[in-house]
């Protein structure tokens, strides 16, 4: 069995996306620490009065937020955020009190084929 | 009226207006474990938003950061800096956790793992670090809570009084409401903190120093050190890179990884909560900025303040600000306390029960009873906590840092399981034992360190050597199993 890094299920452009992302969140953790950082850390220039050390934090984590709006966006477009929540139905827990022991497939398949009905409540 | 008498009185409302909110959110939930420990799974993303925003900001970041400003200038960044990417991975494995959550019942983290792994060895010994790091934690915010008592009543409300009040509403709420307490409590306490942080971060530069630039250009002539990154180590001398990059860097890799935090994520009500409230997480962490500039504000204006963590009540308490104004300060310090404090009770308690005792003693415990059980814990550990807060002179501190590392270790965990099928139980076990002994190891021996890199990342790369290395030389599990877990 190998590692994997993206659902198999991923299109094309999926993986496009999700990998830009990833290394996108590579490039900001990597901005912010040796080598990358001493040469943005210097208290001038100042911007909006803020000494460019603390600016320079901000601009990514801005940066960053921006990032996972786009994609958060993405999905929406493609339906994928709702897709992700109609395969997930709240499902009775009890029956699973030993959580290492083997899942009841069976009943989970249930569980899924009918979302909510197990607990009384609409899913989501 | 005297002053600390309004300052009270203000505090006393915020507290009161707290208990209510905490003791009527309870309502609307099942009274099971599931209900009182992951809200029926049912939160929207307005809590869920509050819930991470303000237990990640506690007594620590509140006084802790002005204080750290203060005292080592632009090494405090760093706070923002692993904020920056510290919660994102949540958005790629969250809604695979909230999803077998749901499939399977899990309400703490532990399960998750101890589920994928089929042992229950991990499960106690996740219990256990759990356990560890959260006491030390809990035990701080206690201390800052009767700390900002004492000083904004000027010593007629001791610490262990101001403490014992403030503990005493938030275990009453969290007792009774359990998760949905902590939920709507964080949300009205995060609201109070960011509008509290924003309003003095401006105001103080504008009333000591004319604006934030003049602040700066003032902090430029007389210590430029504290503005150029990394800033200054506790001793005052210039902080080296290793030691701030280290520190980003095991931070980043355990930030998401806290089971106080990871547990919310069952809690969500669906997909789109939980990656909305990722998305909108770095918005409530621009609420540092404030705070930053609170600790830069004392820098020139009151040099010499000891221990540096008492710059922001000094600076409130020195400026010639009305008592409702030092009294909705103190109500804020004790809402950043509070926040945190109420999550790691709950998480705690939940923890100890679900993880540990059911696991590992009672299998057989019912639902009725587990939560009989969590509830009264909330109490003893909230009792353990204050009698180290205000009783107890052990370093927490140092436990307090040395638990990051701790936690920093359950990230190779998380990527086995995940992403590598070929991941054993003995792997998941000998990865967790190494880790955590190299971090003691690295921790208590001086002569090991070198470029001041954090232990925690000497922990991991063991970690990760005996994870593989050990799975690798035992029996690979069913792979139907496996699969239910691997992403993909």
């Amino acid at each position: 069995m190998r590692p994997r890094f993206f659902a198999t299920s991923l299109d094309a452009a999926g993986r496009r996306v999700y990998g830009g992302i990833t290394l996108w969140f590579l490039f900001v953790f990597f901005a912010l620490i040796w080598p990358v950082y001493p040469l943005f850390s210097g208290d001038r220039p100042r911007i909006l009065g803020v000494p460019h050390s603390l600016a320079y934090v901000v601009a990514l984590l801005a940066l960053a937020f921006l990032a996972l709006g786009w994609l958060y966006a993405w999905e929406d477009r493609r339906g994928a955020l709702d897709a992700d929540a109609e395969r997930e139905p709240a499902a009775p827990c009890d029956a699973d009190r030993e959580p290492w022991a083997a899942p009841d497939v069976t009943r989970d398949a249930d569980a899924r084929a009918v979302p909510g009905t197990s607990t009384g409540r609409p899913p989501g | 009226m005297a002053d600390w008498v309004i300052v009270l009185s203000v505090t006393l409302g915020y507290l009161l207006v707290s208990l209510l909110v905490g003791l009527l959110s309870g309502r609307g939930v099942s009274a099971s474990t599931e209900g009182y420990v992951a809200g029926d799974r049912s939160l929207g993303f307005l809590v869920m938003y509050f819930i991470m925003g303000a237990s990640i900001f506690s007594a620590f970041a509140f006084l802790g950061g002005p204080g750290w400003v203060y005292s080592r200038g632009a090494a405090a960044f760093y706070i923002l800096a692993y904020g920056a990417v510290g919660l994102a991975p949540w958005y790629f494995f969250g809604p695979r956790v909230a999803e077998l959550g749901r499939r399977f019942g899990y309400v703490t983290q532990a399960e998750l793992y101890a589920h994928r792994f089929r042992s229950r060895g991990l499960s106690g010994l996740l219990a256990v670090i759990s356990l560890a790091a959260f006491l030390p934690y809990l035990t701080l915010q206690m201390e800052g809570a009767g700390y900002v008592f004492s000083v904004v009543t000027e010593g007629r409300i001791p610490a262990w009084a101001g403490a014992g009040i403030a503990y005493a509403v938030v275990l009453i709420y969290v007792f009774q409401s359990g998760v949905m307490g902590v939920g709507w409590t964080n949300a009205f306490q995060g609201i109070f903190m960011m509008a509290l942080a924003w309003g003095l971060g401006l105001y103080l530069p504008y009333k000591l120093y004319g604006g934030i630039g003049p602040m700066f250009d003032a902090i430029s002539e007389a210590a430029p050190r504290l503005l150029r990154a990394p800033g200054l180590a506790a001793d005052g001398t210039p902080w080296s890179w290793g030691g701030f990059s280290s520190s980003v860097a095991i931070s980043v890799l355990g930030f998401s990884l806290w089971p106080h935090y990871f547990m919310k994520i069952y809690t969500a009500r669906d997909v789109r909560t939980l990656k909305k409230t990722v998305v909108f997480y770095p918005t409530f962490l621009i609420f540092l900025v404030p705070i930053l500039f609170i600790g830069f504000s004392g820098v020139v204006a009151f040099p010499g303040v000891e221990p540096a963590d008492a710059i922001l009540p000094t600076v409130i308490t020195s400026i010639g600000l009305p008592a409702v104004w030092v009294g909705l300060f103190c109500a804020g310090a004790l809402a950043a306390s509070m926040s945190t404090g109420d999550a790691l009770l709950h998480a705690s308690a939940s923890v100890a029960v679900r993880d540990f005792y059911r696991t590992l003693v009672r299998p057989d415990l019912s639902d009725h009873g587990e939560r009989r059980l969590i509830r009264l814990l909330v109490i003893v550990i909230g009792a353990l906590a204050y009698y180290f807060a205000m009783v107890s002179n052990i370093s927490l501190v140092a436990l307090l840092l040395l638990s990051y590392g701790f936690i920093a270790q359950l990230a190779p965990l998380t990527l086995a399981t995940f992403f590598w099928p070929r991941a054993t139980p003995a792997g998941a076990l000998a990865g967790l034992l190494a880790g955590g002994a190299v971090t003691v190891i690295w921790n208590v021996s001086p002569g090991l360190q070198w470029q001041d890199i954090h232990p925690g990342i000497w922990g991991v790369a063991a970690n990760l050597l005996a994870l593989v290395a050990v799975s690798l030389l035992t029996r690979p599990m069913d792979e139907a199993h496996v699969r239910e877990f691997v992403v993909g």
